[in-house]
């Protein structure tokens, strides 16, 4: 999506698994990966190691952040996380509350779901479902970061 | 429906296929048949035949869970009940065939009907036949008026009578008519059908129904967007944008269970209590959401349709983390004594995932058979008085690292190996609430923490709903409107005789079948009387 097209800068807070506050105006100035997800969909258990290459790739350039929007737990978020060694936060929010923060722009309608928020927090891209490779997600950040 | 009320001959003739027919003339064959009333008739019946599978077998966008069921009990059936999409009727191809042939029918058949309805408003009434005395409802008198101020009267006490009234310079006769809202009654019955047909498919193009199954508690809530259902079944012209951003959560819930008579164990009353925004920061309201009574936000309805019990078990793995913890929904496989059947995957933990698979027991009893012996384990009553849930282990792989979706209610046990005690049977736990096991081999334990509730809830947005029970009403008054209205002639005519007197004819004609013989004598008395009581008050 081109920069004049996108909407306004997304506004999202939460605590992540470990119950500590997280907000994504914090992240402002570097493009942020968000990344849709929970412990029982098989997918995202497919495409974590991707989401992990890439996010080790990019380093310091882009930041990334989870959204866990169905598990039963936080514990159970959490052992998905050790099992995957996640090296960054996820928000918890198991009645997706924090997904409706996205609603009338691109909505992350299934899980998984990545999003792609530029420097200033506005929707930049989104994938539906699995990323199909670590490699589709790191040409939509390069995009972003290359404005 | 080009005409109601016909005779069968003319029937006979629109049926039978003339001989020798160019590709035109069936053309125009084939458009009568399929606007007659009696091919709409057909296919209103068609309609309403189709439904019944929709209503007999699960519908795919209704229950998604008792289809799979269904699928599993009936393997050999299902395919075939597929292939004639008889688990989506209302979206397969036969009923929409109906339900659009049905439109054209109507459409094609009102169309003229409003250009020939159009002609007889303004048409002006039929004149007087020559012989009045010949029509089945006639009288006479004599006077010794003018044959024209009887007429003029004639006329404006027909007028009063809310008839249509003819009366030309020169004539012998006035010519009336009344009743043509029967006509109009008819036409706005069929509109009204039109109304219905394509309010309900706008809602069923533009609309969506999802169901999602919540666990009570403030900690739990639901948001309305895509990712939060459980089943979901858009119309093909659905757009996700218009969901409207509310959340709710389900704070309480209550059940009356019935303690005596015939109907005991049964649930007599559900409610559940909830809390909702419209939108996100909007102030929190409260609902008592109970069957049949749905919450409207917005356009969007929010209906309780079941519930059921939600185990909480924690999984701690062999290194000693917490693998799962939090409620699992189980299924209610018995709908009175609410015998539950479930799973809990704990796909991380550690060395190995482990799967548990069981029944859940509100009130737990041992079964007997006539002799006395124990039987079977089972449930003897909904509420959970006695609560026991009854597992069995598996560890491998728990069927959710392949990357194809995955049902949460069901354990894939094709790469899963069961636990076994060192006898070889199968590892069985049997814990009530706040009850541990340690799993063999070091691969952790097992805790029956507590009980939570959930409910299935659904959730539907139809936009056309409106415009359909427009329709229904519309349909009632028009049905009304030509069942009631009865559509008549009348005539009046004066003629001078040659002995100097007038004879004054009145007669009536019920243009529809079946009328009360007493209706038109009592009408003609009463303008006869009108005619000759004018006369005495004029001097």
């Amino acid at each position: 999506m081109a920069a004049a097209d996108r909407d306004a800068p997304l506004e999202l807070s939460g605590e992540d698994l470990d119950g500590k506050p997280v907000d994504l105006a914090d992240l402002r100035g570097k493009p942020v990966v968000i990344n849709v997800w929970w412990s029982e969909c098989p997918p995202c258990r497919v495409e974590q190691p991707d989401l992990n290459e890439a996010a080790a790739e990019l380093g310091d350039k882009v930041s990334f952040l989870g959204l866990n929007i169905r598990d039963s737990s936080a514990e159970k978020g959490l052992a998905f996380t050790r099992n995957f060694d996640v090296a960054y936060p996820s928000i918890y929010s198991p009645d997706g509350s924090a997904l409706l923060s996205f609603a009338g722009t691109l909505n992350p309608r299934s899980i998984p779901s990545t999003v792609v928020l530029d420097s200033q927090g506005r929707v930049a891209a989104s994938v539906q479902g699995r990323i199909p490779t670590t490699q589709t997600l790191l040409s939509l950040v390069d995009v972003v970061l290359g404005e | 429906m080009t005409q109601l009320d016909r005779r069968p001959s003319d029937d006979r003739q629109a049926t039978a296929l003339p001989p020798d027919l160019n590709a035109r003339e069936l053309a125009r064959w084939s458009w009568r048949q399929l606007t007659s009333m009696r091919t709409a008739l057909v296919l209103l019946l068609l309609l309403a035949l189709a439904a019944i599978p929709g209503s007999v077998i699960p519908q795919e966008d209704v229950d998604s869970l008792a289809v799979s069921q269904w699928r599993d009990n009936h393997p050999r059936l299902a395919p075939i009940w597929d292939r004639l999409d008889l688990f989506s009727v209302y979206g397969s191809v036969w009923f929409s065939a109906i339900y659009i042939l049905l439109m054209i029918s109507l459409v094609g058949c009102i169309i003229p009907r409003l250009f020939v309805y159009a002609r007889a408003l303004r048409a002006r009434p039929p004149r007087a036949p020559r012989n009045l005395s010949r029509l089945p409802e006639h009288t006479a008198y004599e006077t010794d008026e003018d044959p024209e101020v009887v007429l003029a009267r004639a006329a404006q006490a027909l007028r009063r009578r809310r008839y249509r009234v003819a009366l030309d310079e020169g004539a012998d006769s006035v010519d009336a008519e009344r009743g043509h809202l029967r006509e109009a009654g008819n036409l706005v019955f069929h509109l009204a059908v039109i109304v219905v047909l394509v309010g309900v498919a706008v809602g069923s193009l533009f609309g969506y129904k999802g169901g999602v199954i919540m666990y009570n508690g403030a900690d739990y809530g639901f948001s309305n967007n895509l990712t939060q259902y459980d089943d979901f079944a858009p119309g093909s012209l659905f757009d996700p944008a218009v969901m409207e951003p509310f959340s709710f959560s389900i704070t309480d819930f209550d059940v009356d269970w019935i303690t005596d008579g015939p109907r005991a164990g049964m649930a007599r009353k559900f409610v559940a209590h909830l809390d909702y925004t419209t939108e996100p920061g909007a102030e929190t309201r409260q609902y008592d959401l109970k069957v049949n009574h749905p919450l409207a936000i917005g356009g969007t309805e929010v209906f309780l349709i079941g519930h059921g019990y939600a185990p909480v078990i924690t999984i701690r793995d062999g290194d000693g983390n917490i693998a799962q913890s939090g409620p699992t929904v189980f299924l209610p496989t018995n709908a009175r004594t609410f015998e539950s059947f479930g799973v809990v995957k704990a796909p991380d933990a550690q060395p190995t995932q482990i799967g548990l698979e069981g029944t859940f027991y509100p009130t737990f009893t041992m079964g007997k058979d006539a002799d006395g012996k124990l039987t079977m384990p089972a449930s003897a009553w909904g509420d959970a008085l006695d609560p026991l849930v009854s597992l069995n282990v598996y560890t491998g792989d728990v069927g959710l690292d392949n990357g194809t979706s995955a049902s949460v209610y069901v354990l894939d046990k094709s790469k899963a190996e069961q636990v076994t005690k060192p006898n070889g049977q199968p590892f069985r736990m049997d814990l009530r609430p706040g009850e541990s096991v340690e799993l063999p081999d070091g691969m952790g334990s097992v805790t029956f923490e507590g009980l939570e509730r959930w409910n299935k809830i659904q959730i539907s947005r139809t936009p056309g709903k409106l415009v359909a029970l427009t329709g229904v009403v519309a349909a009632l008054l028009g049905l009304l409107g030509s069942l009631f209205v009865r559509p008549r002639r009348l005539w009046v005519r004066a003629r001078r005789r040659d002995d100097g007197t007038t004879l004054v004819e009145v007669a009536r004609l019920d243009r529809s079948s079946g009328g009360d013989p007493e209706t038109g004598r009592s009408e003609l008395a009463a303008i006869v009387a009108a005619l000759r009581q004018d006369r005495e008050a004029t001097p």
